[in-house]
């Protein structure tokens, strides 16, 4: 029922959100500042405990050297010793700080750059042969609480994941996680669905966002309903030994989404095959039957190319 | 990661999530240079219990702490017969908590740490345990009394002692709360999420879960 | 992209400088100029040294300066009975040789959560000491370095860090003369406190036995083992998978072998620590001899797996089919 579907973070295709390490797009800036929006309202999306330090200033180097090297147009870093001075054009930042002293930024290294990055990013400590979700900040979830969850390892926060005792798949997953080194990351593609264009599904919420999901009819799911999709990466952390976990997620609606033939008719499939467990797990009950009945259209029992990518 | 000291955790409900529950088992003896054992009101009775299966010379390096919350009948006497190096009796966790945190903080590494009594106690001291640098992961906890839970609910992030049903209306914010089996040991709490989020009408019928 | 995505690196021998009379530290520079990636204390680079038709490839502990990101240094004691990775170093490498070496993989790295370090270093054990005690220093955290040597000639780096780290710095002698035992230390820690040691077997079996006595989660006791392979007789392999039949020579470990048969199993330590190498046994004859750290007894016992960077096969007819 569930796959370890983890492979090596390399480029895959010029222009592809898989072509650099931490990919930057047209909606960088409003995701951003609704970031900022969503932390003035709940400042406990963002959380690091005191022993995450190190693994904060990793975070901010990978980031900025990463985003410096890809998008040079956008970003730059120059460092004279440990004073470094990064650039970010399109948010208009150009900060000097000391690397290594907290006191010469704003935030703190982990949320100074994270602020900077789309996607939630997660960083994990490694020790006694498990991962402890000990930092992170988390505004575009798929329903679970950053602030709750800080402190946990890995078996711990997944407990909510139903079936949980087919352990074997988490064990699997956790041994590979730990043996992740650095300059090899991977990556693994995560699904859910979601109500409208909404990024911010957190549990903390949920008594407002979930009614949305009794709106969906026959007649809206093509711009009801959208595919949430979390490209998660993982990448070891040279200063902490830690694990960096970003997970950047991007929606479809049914509509756009159906556009291409073969994403319409493959995920046709993908829910009509789906446990109810699932079903229950990632909130679909509610509105799947509709989805899947409107996308049957474009599943007349037709092979689909091998990957993911458009013919 | 060893998770086997959940297995005879018999306060986990069948169909909830196994892997993050609060840790209860059986207090057993390690091994240790020094042991500090913090019992609440029936939590005296596991010691009686752990009592049976020490050596002799367990108890000479011993800090027995008692917080008997008003629980009848009173154990002192029995508790103080098993001949403790150290033995304290505070009437309730409030009172004793100021004390704990004094025997953590001047403790040496390799001191064991054992727990019992509700699962607040043990939550609780657990939490102060680990800001003290003891791994809890490493400490035993034995539930005696009650199984009511602590919750956290996560709208309004307001903490609820003592909760017995499923669901439970948060008494800070109102929302209907169901009480999953998540639990958070840095919180010393379970998660508590609105039940009828999609459809607020929807009452679903409440049960005496955890009791 | 290089210190972000990478496998191997190209490094320049820049410097080598006697250290001690058996003892010398190499200094890499990158072929193409740039920088190092970065490490942290623990670390160990697996350095290739092309040794006739065979590589040897050994692991060294990363020391210097952390924030140096120009070079990577190690320090290499010469074994002059050891299978020749250590021989190679001293005898053959010359300043401008150039070798391949790995990203830094760090398998002894610091507990962050600890209230204090306490680090416990035996004879060329002190070189990921070296590296921890820097990154402490950098991140203003508590800690204290114990280096125990033969004598004061053999220490190597012992006036440095006497300077360096002042009082958190202590030397021990032990020898037949002066037996400093290591257990008082650890009955009188803090609560909190995490001990790394790296050293002969006997300290860090020491450490290990002493802490487990005293009750201290295994959590908070923090070893690094490098185990040289053994040495031994030769004896053959079928690699079942690759349908290969090789020979182990004397002074080659079975994962040498099995690299210069063309294979690659996955590697981190090559010490019999990290597990990353482990191997299904299909069947064997003699005995195998398990030299390693990961493998449960029952595992051991059991003939079916081995971790072919330390083990061996022994005993009459030794030969051993592997799952490779």
């Amino acid at each position: 029922m569930y796959a370890v579907n983890l492979e090596p973070h390399t480029p895959v295709k010029k222009g592809s959100v898989f072509e650099f390490p931490f990919d930057v797009d047209e909606h960088y800036v409003s995701e951003m500042k609704d970031r900022a929006l969503v932390l003035d309202e709940d400042p406990l999306r963002c959380q690091s405990l005191p022993h995450m330090e190190a693994a904060g200033w990793d975070t901010l180097e990978l980031i900025m050297e990463s985003k410096a090297a890809a998008y040079p147009e956008h970003f730059s870093l120059s460092k004279d010793g440990d004073k470094w001075r990064w650039i970010n054009r399109p948010m208009g930042i150009d900060d000097t700080f000391i690397f290594g002293n907290t006191s010469t930024l704003p935030y703190g290294p982990m949320e100074y750059i994270t602020r900077q990055a789309q996607g939630d990013f997660a960083v994990l400590d490694q020790r006694d042969g498990n991962l402890w979700m000990d930092a992170g900040i988390v505004t575009t979830q798929a329903d679970w609480s950053l602030d709750f969850d800080i402190g946990m390892n890995f078996f711990e926060w997944h407990a909510p994941v139903p079936l949980a005792h087919e352990l074997g798949i988490f064990k699997r997953a956790l041994k590979f996680l730990l043996n992740v080194q650095h300059g090899k990351p991977a990556r693994r593609l995560n699904w859910t669905m979601t109500i409208n264009p909404r990024l911010d599904t957190s549990p903390e919420n949920y008594h407002k966002w979930g009614k949305d999901r009794l709106t969906v009819t026959p007649e809206n799911v093509g711009e009801k309903v959208y595919l949430r999709v979390e490209l998660q990466t993982f990448w070891r952390l040279p200063r902490s030994n830690g694990l960096l976990f970003p997970i950047r997620c991007y929606l479809i609606s049914m509509e756009e989404l159906s556009s291409i033939p073969k994403w319409g008719c493959r995920l046709h499939r993908v829910l009509g095959s789906l446990p109810q467990e699932l079903r229950d797990y990632k909130g679909l009950t509610s509105y799947i039957d509709d989805t899947v009945a409107w996308l049957s259209k474009f599943d007349q029992g037709q092979e689909t190319s091998p990957g993911t990518f458009p013919d | 990661m060893d998770n086997s000291h959940l297995a005879g955790n018999d306060d986990y409900i069948e169909g909830e999530e196994r892997f993050s529950q609060i840790p209860c088992s059986t207090l057993e003896p390690m091994d240790g240079t020094c042991h500090i054992i913090l019992a609440q009101g029936e939590g005296a009775l596991a010691v009686l219990d752990l009592a049976k299966k020490t050596s002799s010379d367990f108890w000479q390096k011993t800090h027995l702490a008692y917080v008997p919350d008003n629980i009848e009948p009173n154990r002192t006497s029995q508790l103080q017969d098993l001949n403790p190096r150290w033995f304290y009796e505070w009437p309730t966790l409030d009172a004793a908590l100021p004390h704990v945190r004094e025997i953590f903080a001047n403790s040496k590494q390799g001191s064991r740490l054992y727990v019992t009594g509700t699962h607040s106690f043990i939550g609780i001291i657990f939490q102060q345990a680990h800001n003290a640098g003891i791994d809890p992961y490493e400490a035993l906890a034995e539930r005696r009394g009650p199984k009511t839970r602590r919750i956290q609910c996560v709208h309004c992030k307001g903490f609820m002692d003592n909760v017995a049903t499923q669901p439970v209306t948060c008494s800070h914010c109102g929302v209907l709360l169901l009480v999953r089996g998540h639990y958070s040991r840095r919180l010393a709490a379970y998660q508590g999420v609105c039940i009828n989020a999609e459809d607020t009408s929807e009452i679903p019928e409440t049960k005496e879960l955890f009791s | 992209m290089k210190n972000i995505v990478g496998n191997k690196i190209n490094a320049i021998v820049e410097s080598i400088t006697p250290v001690t009379e058996s003892i010398k530290r190499f200094k890499f520079i990158p072929e193409d100029g740039g920088e190092m990636p970065v490490f942290a204390g623990g670390a160990h680079i697996v350095v290739e040294m092309p040794d006739g038709d065979i590589i040897r490839r050994n692991p060294y502990s990363l020391m210097g300066n952390i924030d140096d990101r120009s070079s990577y240094s190690i320090s290499v004691l010469q074994v002059k009975e050891g299978r020749g990775g250590s021989n190679y170093m001293h005898n053959n490498v010359k300043e401008g040789d150039k070798l391949t070496i790995s990203y830094p993989v760090n398998l002894f790295a610091l507990g962050w959560k600890a209230h204090k370090h306490l680090l416990i270093a035996g004879g060329i054990g002190i070189t990921p000491i070296i590296s921890q005690a820097q990154t402490l220093m950098q991140r203003m955290l508590p800690f204290e370095m114990h280096y125990i040597a033969r004598s004061e000639e053999k220490a190597a780096y012992l006036n440095e860090l006497s300077q360096l780290y002042g009082k958190r710095f202590h030397f021990h002698v032990r020898n037949k003369n002066s037996r400093w035992s290591v257990d008082p230390l650890l009955l009188n820690q803090p609560v909190g406190t995490h001990v790394y040691a790296c050293g002969p077997e006997k300290l860090m079996n020491n450490v290990v036995d002493t802490c487990t006595q005293a009750g201290w989660d295994k959590s908070t006791v923090h070893i690094e083992r490098f185990l040289a392979p053994a040495s031994g007789k030769p004896y053959t392999i079928e690699l079942k998978e690759s349908q290969k039949h090789i020979t182990v020579r004397k002074n080659q470990s079975m994962l040498e072998a099995i690299e210069q048969a063309g294979v690659n199993p996955p590697y981190l330590c090559r010490g019999g620590a990290c597990g990353q190498c482990e191997t299904q046994v299909v069947s064997f004859s003699g005995t195998l001899s398990h030299h390693d750290h990961f493998l449960s007894d029952e595992e051991k016992a059991s003939g079916k797996k081995i971790m072919p960077c330390v083990s061996r096969v022994e005993g009459d007819n030794p030969h051993i089919v592997l799952e490779r």
